[in-house]
């Protein structure tokens, strides 16, 4: 996940308000990363940052790529490309994902496990940590054979590490 | 590869079968960037300022503990306390929900250790059942009560005319190879048997001084009532910055108890020194010679904590000397002028006097002691009055007087007591005198008894004088150490007593 700039956040806030006041999160959201798709590519967003086209032109061809976009998308990056802050559009998504899980009441989850986990453990897991933090989780395994056994469990930047590997780190320092 | 006695099977067995694997709760963020003992952490949003955190150890080894002081939006940045060489962009660092803390209490009596606690003399760990917060706040106003009881130097000069008071904050301000250090080891063999628990705080020092130290202190037999902790110019700036708050932590520890501990930073302008390299590699705008904005606070903050509780909290106290050392003799730098602000009077010492032979070389006319003088004894007092006059009267004359040809009877006199007074002040190193024994020697000196004795023959003749009262009237100092004044009585039976010993006197 791309960290998001505090200036990212700013621009991420005042949209997601917007979104918030039409009701329509989801919807928002999808506009949103089409327009991340569409002017972050490694193609475009050179040329409209590049000077010698003039301000006018940049827009021009930067709504070009957005037809059919609402219209607030298509404002959102009018600002953008006029302010040069284009670099900020992976910011601003992830952070209107973190501000929708918010506004949501869910909370995301990595759960890390030694071997593939299926899906009734996967629920198990999930409720446990639903009762623990009070929230709705969501949860993600992943599996990682090199944490030997247990659970790493991870939410934002909290970490519940349970892992054989960590225990035996730590009967390791002890006896050192 | 030869067995450790730690490897023994049996000790192996006990301290895997009582190993506990606590699973990891913790707050977790990455290094964005690392380098000279400071490191830049993106997430942690959760750390509070002032806790520890751990930093992954170099290979094999355990975790290395780190301190966050600044708190920014999206990142926290923490000092290093300990090697950083191996760390890297990436690398996790967690938190530990404590607040920086050292091991305190009675185990420690008698150590050497580093600014975290631990042990630094190869004499096995130290377990401790207690630990402290490395910052806390000073106790307030109605905790306290005035500072009344006197904290012995064993330094006629100091205990005479610039009392210290236990609880009190006495600054020792002066340039380099004036005697600093030397008044604050005396002060230190002085404590012995008076139950003052004595911490001595080596800030960015050398490591063979304090080495010097302690065997100085280890020689003369205090080394049993202090504890010494040291942060040595080889160690990172953040252990030299928490040095001084580890030290005042662990004599709060027996103040709180009741007891009495006197804590001697040694010294903050170094402390001074390593924060200001801590604040300007966090990127802290530098103020006044590149010091940050709080620097004063860093200080105040820190010597505050010196305090003699009132009774209803046990009536414990903290007394702290403070060294400051000064470029050429400059007393208005910035340091200087802040901690002498804080302190409650500072001793003076001067390389002049220094080289003329005036050793402790001590400027009583600088030097003062703002609370100590209700901690002194009456008979201190007593005879201290005309001993302050004397060389008041002296100095002012003695300037003046070196271009005089002829002076007048009076004249001379003034000077003549004053070399002589000058001289009984005079005392050399590591032999602290008892505060009766003062009293007896600045007597005879404040009452003219000197006024014909030669000026090289002053301190043969206190030496003696003393030792001849020890034989014969052993009496006269124990009624002034008793009665804490010298009675009309007393100070006949004295002066007939020094007349005695003046007849037998060969001078």
């Amino acid at each position: 996940m791309p960290h998001a700039s505090s200036l990212a956040r700013r621009y991420a806030e005042a949209y997601f308000e917007l979104a918030r006041d039409a009701k329509d999160i989801p919807g928002w959201r999808a506009e949103l990363s089409a327009v991340v798709d569409a002017l972050s590519s490694e193609r475009v967003a050179p040329a409209l940052s590049n000077p010698k086209l003039s301000l006018a032109e940049r827009t021009r061809l930067g709504l070009k790529l957005l037809d059919g976009a609402s219209d607030s998308a298509r404002n959102l990056a009018r600002l953008l490309i006029e302010r040069h802050r284009l670099g900020l559009l992976p910011g601003i998504l992830s952070h209107y994902d973190v501000l929708a899980d918010r506004e949501a009441g869910v909370v995301r989850a990595e759960v890390t496990a030694a071997i593939p986990v299926d899906k009734r453990l996967e629920k198990e897991i999930s409720e446990a940590l639903a009762k623990k933090i009070g929230k709705s989780v969501e949860t993600t395994v992943l599996s990682d054979p090199s944490i030997v056994g247990g659970l790493v469990i991870r939410i934002g930047d909290r970490v519940i590490d349970d892992s054989v590997r960590t225990h035996l780190q730590q009967l390791q320092a002890a006896l050192a | 590869m030869a067995i450790r006695s730690d490897e023994i099977g049996e000790i192996l067995k006990q301290r895997i079968a009582s190993f506990e694997a606590p699973v990891v709760d913790a707050h977790e963020g990455v290094i964005t960037s690392v380098g000279d003992g400071i490191a830049r952490i993106y997430g942690l949003e959760q750390a509070m300022a002032g806790e520890l955190l751990e930093f992954p150890g170099p290979q094999g080894k355990g975790n290395v503990l780190g301190l966050v002081l600044d708190l920014r939006e999206d990142a926290v940045g923490a000092v290093i306390m300990g090697p950083y060489e191996h760390l890297q962009e990436g690398d996790t660092v967690r938190t530990t929900g404590r607040i920086a803390e050292v091991p305190v209490g009675d185990e420690l009596v008698g150590r050497l250790v580093n600014a975290l606690g631990q042990e630094r003399d190869d004499r096995g760990p130290i377990e401790t059942a207690q630990s402290l917060p490395v910052e806390r706040v000073a106790p307030g106003v109605m905790l306290r009560q005035n500072v009344d009881t006197p904290l012995q130097t064993g330094l006629k000069a100091i205990d005479s005319m610039i009392p210290i008071g236990r609880g009190q904050r006495e600054l020792i301000i002066g340039d380099r190879q004036t005697g600093k250090t030397a008044i604050a080891i005396d002060t230190i063999i002085n404590q012995k048997g008076t139950g003052v628990i004595c911490i001595y705080v080596a800030v960015g020092q050398n490591a063979a001084k304090v080495a010097q130290v302690r065997a100085t202190l280890e020689q003369h037999g205090a080394l049993e009532h202090t504890i010494i902790v040291a942060a040595t110019a080889s160690d990172p700036a953040p252990l030299q910055f928490l040095a001084p708050y580890a030290g005042c932590a662990m004599g709060e520890y027996f103040m709180q108890k009741g007891g009495h501990a006197l804590v001697i930073y040694d010294d903050l302008s170094k402390h001074a020194d390593a924060y200001r390299e801590l604040s300007l590699l966090l990127r802290r705008p530098p103020s006044r010679e590149a010091y940050p904005g709080d620097v004063f606070y860093l200080h105040s903050r820190l010597l505050e904590r010196a305090a003699r509780m009132a009774d209803s909290e046990g009536g414990g106290t903290l007394t702290a000397l403070p060294i400051i050392e000064t470029k050429a003799n400059d007393v208005s730098a910035f340091i200087p002028t802040n901690v002498i602000s804080i302190t409650d009077g500072q001793i003076y010492l001067e390389t002049d006097l220094f080289n003329a032979g005036v050793r402790p070389a001590i400027n009583v006319g600088l030097s003062v002691s703002r609370v100590g003088g209700d901690a002194q004894t009456k008979a201190m007092k007593q005879v201290a009055g005309q001993l302050r006059l004397d060389l008041a009267r002296y100095r002012e004359l003695a300037a003046f007087a070196q271009f005089a040809a002829d002076l007048d009877k009076s004249t001379r006199d003034r000077l003549e007591r004053g070399q002589r007074m000058t001289e009984i002040l005079k005392q050399p190193q590591y032999e602290p005198v008892p505060v009766g024994k003062q009293i007896i020697q600045i007597f005879a000196g404040a009452r003219g008894f000197l006024d014909d004795i030669a000026i090289d023959r002053v301190a043969d003749f206190e030496r003696s004088l003393v030792r001849y009262m020890d034989q014969n009237h052993a009496e006269i100092e124990k009624d002034i150490v008793d009665q804490g004044k010298i009675s009309e009585e007393t100070e006949k039976a004295l002066s007939a007593a020094i007349e005695d010993f003046k007849k037998g006197y060969a001078g």
